[in-house]
């Protein structure tokens, strides 16, 4: 998609987000994916075997997120999410050049890529605490990944914002 | 008590020992607050030397939890009084019954003798052919019903004697369980039914909220489920109001923040609005088609209401390409689409607000399509809100927290203190927020 005044964007190969190639396409399928897949289905399979097993530790031992005897069954592979993390940053560095599409009222694509990220990086904070913690120091810089992408997303969204509130009627949305 | 009693002549059961050693304890606990009261009075009148608004608050709370300790002591005099005048009465009823249980054997022994005489004579009489001596045995025989029916006589009034007894200690039984119940029952501090359910959530707190957690990960599948089987939201719903009456539970028995009950309840109403905005924009669809008609149908078509219908089919069939995020699907499955756009009839929306032409145009169908985005847009910034507000929560109050308590203090000093003593304390929000009603 291009406007008649872009045509130097389109030669620094502009994009709208709705244009975005097939590979990042795939890339943010593949992070929300393997988020949900790293972080929030080991804490449900750890809570049913605990509730089963009747091992959910008391609240004052950390809950369903703390440890005892026979809790957690197994220690969940938290160290994957640095996959997702990665995938997002790049995405998120990636995207830069691009130009988004208003597509509602309130939010665009990039606000909804920010607020991918940001349940990415507190479900990252949450792993990295859980079940006492073995891979605290590893998930906590993975959580920081997660916190650039957010803060990347989130820049360039209001960059978007601004441009698109005061910039020319080429640079409006569809 | 009364059932253990025995109704014939026998030893009263119970320990006097026993029931005094409760009725001391009573007594003990009774002191115990006495004295407690006596410091409390003398502290409220300490602060009475001094001047300060906080001394005196201090000191208003202090006179009111006097006033209901000295309430609380009553119950234990009382009930140590009670327990001590049963203790006498039984002690005394015991002594009494014994005496009689002996007086009562005795009597009976005496007129198990008789009783053997009188059938010996009875027999010697039917075998004796003298009538003199028959005459004698008759007058022994009265002598000895006599002196049998005395026996008889005196066990009846040793039962009757014991009879009175063991009504005169049921009669004490009583009065000392109805002076403890009234004590017990006038000083304001038995436990409710509320109270009692609230100690039952408290103990089985642990379980409960781990259901908890478990049911809003629940809901959450079930919500993204449901936009792509339709079927599943009622469900969804379902599984969201079912987590915040047990987030209910929680909050009002103060095992949970009334915050965390609120964020269940936002889960319950973004849903609610999505299910809203879902039924308008079918709404929407069904007003289009018949603006379409009256549309065509003004401009001269003959037969307008076939050609939108056939145009609204018409686009409703087949694949389409979908934009999942920044990917564009071309030839997208049905499932695909309608998650996409968050549940079928949506997606049917889109599809005639790209495609469908037929009559299309005018104010009114502008109108009636910037109603069904904005319901779309409502639908999304429903789902974001949610997600945005229950993520911050929980990192806040609990996986912060947690984490700083599991990393080495070589990362942790690295972190301002400011920062550290923010994150460390994220859960005050939720403290602030949690009190048990009728606390």
């Amino acid at each position: 998609m291009t406007t008649r005044r872009s045509t130097a964007s389109a030669a620094r190969r502009i994009a709208f987000l709705d244009d975005w190639p097939d590979y990042l396409g795939w890339t943010f399928v593949a992070a929300v994916v393997l988020t949900v897949l790293f972080s929030i289905v080991p804490f449900i399979v750890v809570t049913v075997i605990g509730l089963v097993q009747g091992t959910i530790p008391s609240s004052d031992a950390g809950g369903v997120y703390g440890t005892g005897p026979g809790y957690p069954a197994f220690q969940p592979p938290f160290w994957l999410l640095w996959i997702p993390a990665v995938l997002t940053l790049l995405l998120s560095v990636v995207t830069i050049p691009m130009r988004s599409k208003l597509e509602s009222f309130v939010f665009s694509v990039r606000g909804d890529l920010a607020v991918f990220a940001f349940v990415g990086f507190v479900q990252t904070i949450a792993a990295a605490g859980a079940f006492g913690g073995p891979q605290a120091v590893t998930l906590l810089w993975a959580s920081l990944v997660w916190l650039l992408a957010v803060a990347l997303f989130a820049v360039r969204g209001l960059v978007d914002m601004v441009g698109q509130a005061f910039g020319s009627s080429a640079r409006r949305p569809r | 008590m009364s059932s253990t009693l025995p109704s014939s002549v026998a030893p009263i059961p119970g320990s006097p020992t026993t029931i005094r050693a409760k009725s001391a304890r009573f007594s003990a606990t009774a002191d115990a607050i006495h004295d407690a009261v006596a410091g409390l009075r003398t502290a409220i009148a300490d602060t009475k030397q001094h001047e300060s608004d906080a001394l005196d608050q201090l000191a208003e709370n202090a006179r009111k939890v006097a006033d209901r300790l000295a309430s609380l002591q009553n119950r234990y005099d009382e009930a140590s009084a009670a327990l001590d005048s049963f203790a006498n009465d039984l002690e005394s009823a015991q002594r009494e019954a014994q005496t009689l249980v002996s007086e009562h054997a005795d009597a009976a022994h005496a007129e198990g003798n008789y009783e053997r005489q009188i059938e010996y004579y009875r027999e010697q009489r039917a075998t004796t052919t003298d009538p003199l001596e028959a005459a004698d045995i008759n007058r022994h025989l009265l002598a000895l019903g006599r002196q049998r029916d005395g026996q008889s006589a005196q066990a009846a009034a040793a039962q009757a004697r014991f009879r009175v007894i063991i009504d005169g200690l049921r009669e004490s039984g009583r009065s000392a369980a109805r002076k403890m119940h009234d004590a017990a029952d006038g000083d304001g501090f038995n436990d409710s039914a509320w109270d009692n359910f609230s100690g039952w959530v408290a103990d089985h707190a642990d379980i409960i909220k781990a259901i908890h957690s478990v049911l809003q990960k629940i809901t959450l599948a079930l919500s993204l489920l449901s936009f792509v089987f339709p079927v599943l939201a009622p469900f969804a719903l379902a599984a969201a109001a079912l987590t915040a009456g047990v987030g209910l539970v929680l909050a009002a028995t103060g095992q949970m923040s009334w915050l965390e009950f609120g964020l269940d309840l936002l889960a319950v109403a973004t849903m609610g609005v999505g299910a809203a905005a879902s039924r308008t924009i079918a709404g929407v669809m069904t007003a289009l088609k018949g603006t379409r008609v009256a549309r065509l149908a003004a401009q001269g078509s003959p037969n307008a209401l076939r050609v939108v219908t056939g145009s609204f089919n018409g686009v409703l069939k087949g694949r389409v390409a979908v934009k999942l995020g920044p990917l564009t699907v071309k030839n997208a499955p049905r499932w695909l689409e309608a998650y996409s756009a968050k549940g079928i009839t949506n997606a049917h929306f889109l599809r005639v607000v790209q495609s469908a032409k037929a009559g299309a145009g005018g104010p009114l169908d502008d109108i009636l399509l910037g109603i069904g985005k904005q319901e779309m847009a409502k639908i999304r910034l429903a789902g974001t809100v949610n997600l945005v507000a229950g993520q911050t929560d929980k990192l806040f109050s609990t996986y912060a927290p947690t984490l700083l308590n599991v990393l080495p203090d070589t990362v942790t000093d690295a972190v301002p203190d400011g920062v550290r003593d923010f994150l460390a304390d994220g859960d005050s929000l939720h403290r602030a927020t949690t009190w048990r009603i009728g606390s």
